[in-house]
């Protein structure tokens, strides 16, 4: 007798198996179609819906969702007082959930409720005032409502939390949609004694100056400038304010002011890159507006502090060296072609013999010529 | 209906009809100018008959020449109704694509003549721009590289996104807006806002109206005033507009893709299809060995 208990010859796989199932499943289970055909039936369904979800809600309390979706099938149903009955209790489970007081709102504002979903952001701006995104919302409703003081008003509000920049900015660029530039500049104001940074000087500056008002916008500066004048670090931070000041300056013609300022701002500032970068500036400004002497004596500086620099690194590359001596010497030649006092070419030939000096110092290691 | 060829055999012999008796009545007409003619010059009586027998041939030519011209614009006709037939099968957007490969193709030949010749095309073209709409353009490349950046940092930056974007759909209402600020500030009416005729002479305000109407215009934080704006209901309607704007951009926010079947089927339904597509994103490039040693069968 053959045995019965030897595997098959060809098995079945896994594969196989899920293929039949995925080819012989049944369709989707979907909800049968009720219809409802007159007042009774539809007060029995909605009955059932409600207990349904009542006890969806009553086993699992904090589960928003759930009681998101009662109140907006309520809402869908147009019992407006039943389904403002289930927020509330959502709001008393959870009042500090975001997603709760944007659903309430929408609900009021989609049944064309504007004062009810009005009084509801001002609950929540009150509960919630760091959540920038209740504001917001608040914001924009007032002014799509065409409600320009509500609007301000909540502005207002919000700013006395002295919330982030952008906040302060979206304000400022209300106020320019309206025309309202003196109140913005008041903003402006305002939003410096919060926070007074030199970004937000150099904001406020250029702000003036699209207006027009370039004397209120030299004011700014100079007010920044007297702000930051007072110690080391604050000055090294201050240097997007000179700058700023200066190109203003500039646009405005006046040639004098910027020189001042940079000069001020090379003396104060450390030898760090931002400074080189100002340098930078400062040449450029004095190769577009300037006189002979004070370009020569900008150009000379900025190559003397480039060979300090490649030198610190390297003091044995006896080309800078010699770079650096030619440079000085160039000078001294153009001091004496020009004519000039005594007193300047004596300095200008000490500083080449201290250049020579400097390098004559750099002694080679050994006795080769090359290592 | 198009025109068949019996039909303008037809057409052709009625015309031929109507031409020959035309020309017959001409014929007799001219015998009879003819005879009236006789009286006043003999020498023409030889060349009548010859002048009758000429515009016998010149009738014969007027008459080739108008089938000509009828045949002519019946072919005219056709080729017209041939293409207005093809135009209306091409629709809109077939025409759109063939419209953009002809510009492109143009493009090329463009910058393909302009490189032969040792030219540089984008030099030539910016020659066509002014200034302000250089500027214009480099501004709105700007902000859309601004606004490009659509991964969640937190909440209160997306919350800033969202609003700025919504700013675009507002169109401030300035007249009204200033009408109301005229009266806050005393100022005669028209002095922000268009000149009216039709409204009535309008007395500037009392000075209490003014300051009321200041007050409520420019409110602080600590204004007691609330709930006395009516929204109108076009207003409203903006609202609402909005909102239902925002559900449909919910709605198409995750495109519907096509599923490609793989072959390979290593769920049991759809949930479980997903959670494996979910676990091939995170996994496969470190299970890829284990994976192909399961195809192979054996391990290395």
């Amino acid at each position: 007798m053959e045995s019965k208990i030897a595997p098959a010859g060809v098995q079945i796989t896994t594969e196989q198996i899920l293929r039949e199932a995925q080819e012989r499943r049944d369709s989707v289970f979907s909800v049968p179609k009720q219809r409802v055909d007159d007042l009774e039936e539809l007060d029995e369904h909605r009955g059932r819906k409600r207990v349904e979800f009542e006890e969806r809600v009553r086993r699992t309390r904090g589960n928003i969702k759930e009681w998101l979706q009662y109140a907006n099938w309520e809402a869908s149903q147009n019992e407006f007082t039943r389904s403002r009955s289930v927020f509330e209790c959502v709001l008393d489970v959870d009042s500090r959930s975001i997603q709760v007081w944007l659903n309430y709102t929408e609900m009021e504002l989609k049944a064309r409720n504007v004062q009810p979903a009005r009084n509801l952001f001002d609950r929540a701006v009150a509960l919630l005032p760091r959540v920038d995104q209740l504001w917001y919302r608040y914001v924009y409703l007032q002014e799509l409502l065409q409600n320009i003081p509500g609007v301000r008003q909540v502005f207002e509000r919000w700013m006395q939390w002295e919330p982030e920049d952008k906040a302060w900015q979206a304000y400022i660029k209300m106020e320019e949609r309206y025309q309202e530039l003196e109140r913005a500049s008041a903003i402006y104001e305002k939003w410096i004694s919060v926070r007074p940074e030199p970004r937000v000087w150099v904001k406020w500056a250029r702000f003036e100056e699209e207006r027009g008002r370039t004397d209120k916008a030299r004011e700014v500066l100079q007010t920044a400038l007297n702000f930051f004048r007072d110690e080391e670090e604050q000055i090294e931070k201050a240097q997007s304010i000179f700058s700023a000041f200066a190109k203003m300056e500039t646009k405005l013609k006046e040639y004098d002011r910027p020189r001042a300022v940079y000069k001020f701002a090379l003396e104060h500032l450390p030898k760090t890159k931002s400074e080189v970068l100002l340098a930078a500036a400062y040449t450029n400004f004095e190769k577009q507006h300037r006189t002979q002497s004070t370009l020569e004596s900008t150009v000379l500086g900025k190559r003397r502090i480039q060979y300090e620099e490649q030198v610190s690194q390297d003091g044995r590359n006896y080309d800078i060296w010699f770079s650096c001596a030619n440079l000085e010497e160039g000078t001294l030649r153009h001091l004496r072609d020009g004519g000039t006092t005594a007193d300047k070419e004596q300095a200008t030939i000490g500083r080449v013999r201290e250049v020579y000096e400097r390098a004559v110092a750099q002694v080679s290691p050994g006795n080769e010529k090359r290592h | 209906m198009p025109p068949t060829r019996s039909s303008k055999r037809q057409e052709k012999a009625k015309e031929m009809a109507d031409e020959e008796t035309a020309v017959e009545a001409t014929q007799d007409e001219d015998v009879v100018m003819t005879s009236v003619d006789t009286n006043e010059s003999t020498e023409d009586d030889p060349a009548s008959d010859g002048t009758a027998k000429m515009t016998m041939d010149a009738r014969k030519a007027k008459m080739e020449e108008l089938r000509r011209k009828m045949a002519a614009s019946s072919r005219a006709n056709r080729a017209s109704l041939v293409e207005e037939s093809t135009k209306s099968k091409i629709t809109a957007r077939d025409a759109a694509r063939l419209d953009r490969q002809r510009k492109l193709a143009e493009t090329l030949r463009l910058k393909a003549d302009a490189e032969e010749r040792g030219e540089d095309v984008e030099r030539a073209k910016n020659w066509e721009y002014t200034i302000e709409e250089n500027d214009a353009w480099e501004k709105k490349q700007a902000r859309k590289a601004r606004r490009a950046d659509f991964a969640f940092h937190d909440d209160a930056h997306a919350a800033r996104r969202r609003y700025k974007k919504e700013l675009d759909h507002i169109k401030p209402d300035l007249e009204a807006y200033n009408k109301q600020k005229e009266v806050a500030m005393g100022l005669a009416p028209g002095t922000l806002t268009q000149f009216d005729p039709k409204a009535g002479p309008a007395s500037s305000p009392t000075s209490l109206e003014q300051q009321l109407a200041a007050e409520n215009l420019y409110r602080d934080a600590n204004t007691l005033m609330y709930g006395d704006s009516k929204p109108s209901e076009e207003a409203i309607d903006r609202v609402v507009s909005k909102i239902n704007r925002d559900i449909d951009k919910k709605g198409k926010f995750s495109r519907k893709r096509l599923n490609e079947d793989e072959g390979d089927i290593t769920y049991i339904n759809e949930h479980n299809r997903v959670f494996n597509k979910k676990i091939a994103r995170y996994y496969d490039k470190y299970t890829a060995e284990i994976r192909a040693s399961f195809e192979r069968g054996t391990a290395l």
